[in-house]
Parts: structure tokens; sequence; C-alpha cells
């Protein structure tokens, strides 16, 4: 996920799956084998913009907002819940100190111990 | 591998350089790893094994201790020894839980032999449940971090500030946000927080700082 704020509160669906990962579909917000009902988001044309409040509150994604900037973020789920829900390490790229990207699942077959450090 | 949680690269850079890592070393400047593994404070480690499955979870993973004529580091006891008995108290219940840095690396060096029949190899379940919990609050600080690295990487890093002072108030046991801001604030602005560092701890709570391995 891109972790960057927005500017503006309507999304289309493409736009908040590539936000948030989570795919707007006539049965509700889908991801991975879940998905959530959203029953008061009417039925979107192709390309149609809607209120991401409604979405992220039914998904218990809390949003920050910056009065002087105009900018919105995003949270994760959550409430009642871990940060891990399932043990499947997630879709994890990374970039490397040469400006390249290194995706993390390259490594599978392998076991991976990954160490987070910092100059702090 | 290897993971900077620096929103600069640039202050992580000198310590990759110095390493020469031949394992793959990469950087964070989002802090997505805290969202996605619960990683408040660094260094801080997880396990995969060869399916991509997650079998320990993010936990506090200290490489054991070089003599320190090999690694040039201070001299921490003495610096610790030399500070004033309040202050003394604090760091050394901050740090109480960094004294044995051979047992993560000897719990990973039999993980690496058995595998799964390891004993510190965790079922899933046990993994998700010993992750961190996520309430509303946290989820919100991710949120106003966010916001605050991104404010501070656009050139308006006194605007950050409030997002930064924000995400601790709703999350204070999580030092990565805590000790990321402090070292992207001016000090000359003024104070990031109302306490500094160690009285902060030593409210919050000094084993959060570091929490206890359970292995």
């Amino acid at each position: 996920m891109p972790f960057v704020p927005i500017d503006h509160l309507e999304l289309t669906a493409d736009e908040f799956h590539e936000l948030t990962g989570w795919e707007i579909k006539p049965e509700g917000a889908c991801r991975d084998d879940r998905c959530v009902p959203l029953p008061d988001l009417p039925p979107l044309a192709a390309g149609a913009r809607f209120d991401v409040r409604a979405v992220a509150e039914r998904l218990g994604m809390p949003i920050a907002h910056d009065d002087t900037h105009g900018l919105w973020a995003i949270g994760p789920e959550s409430g009642g819940r871990r940060v891990l829900d399932r043990a499947q390490m997630p879709e994890l790229v990374l970039p490397d100190f040469d400006g390249g990207a290194f995706d993390v699942a390259g490594l599978r077959g392998r076991k991976v111990v990954l160490i987070a450090w910092a100059s702090w | 591998m290897t993971v900077a949680l620096d929103t600069d690269i640039e202050a992580a850079r000198p310590f990759h350089d110095a390493a020469h890592p031949t394992h793959p070393s990469l950087v964070d400047p989002a802090h997505v790893m805290v969202e996605l593994f619960g990683m408040t404070n660094a260094p801080f480690g997880i396990w995969v094994d060869e399916a991509g499955v997650i079998v320990r979870p993010a936990e506090v993973a200290f490489a054991p201790r070089v003599p320190r004529e090999h690694d040039g580091n201070l001299d921490t006891e003495a610096i610790i020894a030399a500070l004033p008995p309040k202050q003394r108290e604090i760091v050394e219940g901050m740090t109480a839980n960094m004294r044995d840095t051979d047992q993560y690396a000897a719990a990973m060096r039999d993980w690496a032999a058995k595998g799964a029949a390891s004993e510190y190899s965790l079922p899933p379940d046990e993994v998700i449940e010993r992750s961190r919990p996520r309430p509303i609050e946290v989820g919100l600080a991710a949120a106003h971090f966010e916001l605050a690295q991104h404010l501070h990487r656009a050139g308006f890093a006194r605007d950050a500030v409030v997002h930064f002072q924000e995400a601790h108030r709703l999350d204070p046991t999580n030092w990565s946000y805590h000790r990321e801001a402090l070292s992207l604030v001016d000090p000359s602005w003024g104070q990031v927080y109302e306490r500094d560092m160690l009285s902060e701890v030593a409210e919050v709570g000094v084993d959060t700082f570091y929490p206890p391995l359970d292995m």
C-alpha cells in the first residue's frame, strides 16, 4: 500500500483499492477471502466516486485530517483486533539503499529473519 | 534481512555502508512495518518460514553484544552509571530487557536448525494472538504519523509536529513514532513533547520501551 495522504475524500473504487488494498465489489468491500457488506453504499458505475468516510468507518479504518494543508490519511483496520489477522506474510516491497525495490516474497523457499533497526 | 525504520534514508546510510551487508538491506521510510507487524521500537524482528508464514511475530530482537574494543561502541554501562540516580533508575528499567542479548540469537539458531520442530517456532494462531492489539486509537495514531511524515518530506516540517504529537498521544507505547519524531524535529523549535524522553518513558511505563521477550 502506498501510505500516501489524500487531498479529497471522494475516491473511485480503483483509487480506494490502490490506497487500502480493499476492492469495492457488488457484495461489499473485499480483500483476500473476506468481504464486508456495505449496505449504505449504492451500486457504483465505473469510475464513479464515493465518500470514503462511510466505507472506512465500516472497515474500522480511522481517518486523520490536516486542516492547514487539506489532507487526510486513512489508518489501518483497527478496533477489537490485532495487527496480524493471519500468519501469512503480507505483501512487502521496500526500497534498498541504491533506490531499487525489493520484494520480500522473492525470499520464499528460505527461512527469513527480518530485523528492523533505525538510526534514531 | 535488515530494514531501517528511517523516514530519511540518508540518516540510515552511514550505518548501512559501514556494515557492508551481504544480506538484503532495505529501508522502510513510511514505517509500513510498524502498521503491518506492530514494531514499536528498534531493534524488532519477525521470523518467516520457507512457505512465507510468520512463525514469530514482532518482538525485541537484540543481536549479541560484541566486546566494545571490537565495535567502537560507546561504553553505555559507564554512561548509565554516571547518570543522576532518578535518570539512572529509568534507564535501567528501560534497558532491563536487553541485558541478555544472546537469547534471541540462540533461539533463532535453534529455529534455523530445527525449523517447525523448534520450540521457538509458533503456530499461526499463537502468532496472531501474540501480535500487537490495534484498538481504534492505535489505528488513528498510524494515520497521524502518516500525515506527519508526508508533511515533513514535503517541506512542511513544522506543520508535521502536531501530528507527531497526536500519534504519540494516541499510541504512547509505540516508541518508534516518538523516537523518529525526536530525530526529525529541529530542537530550536522547542520541545516536541511535553516531557523529556526519560520522563515520558517513566510515565508510560519503562517496560513498554523494550517489552520482555516471551521465549
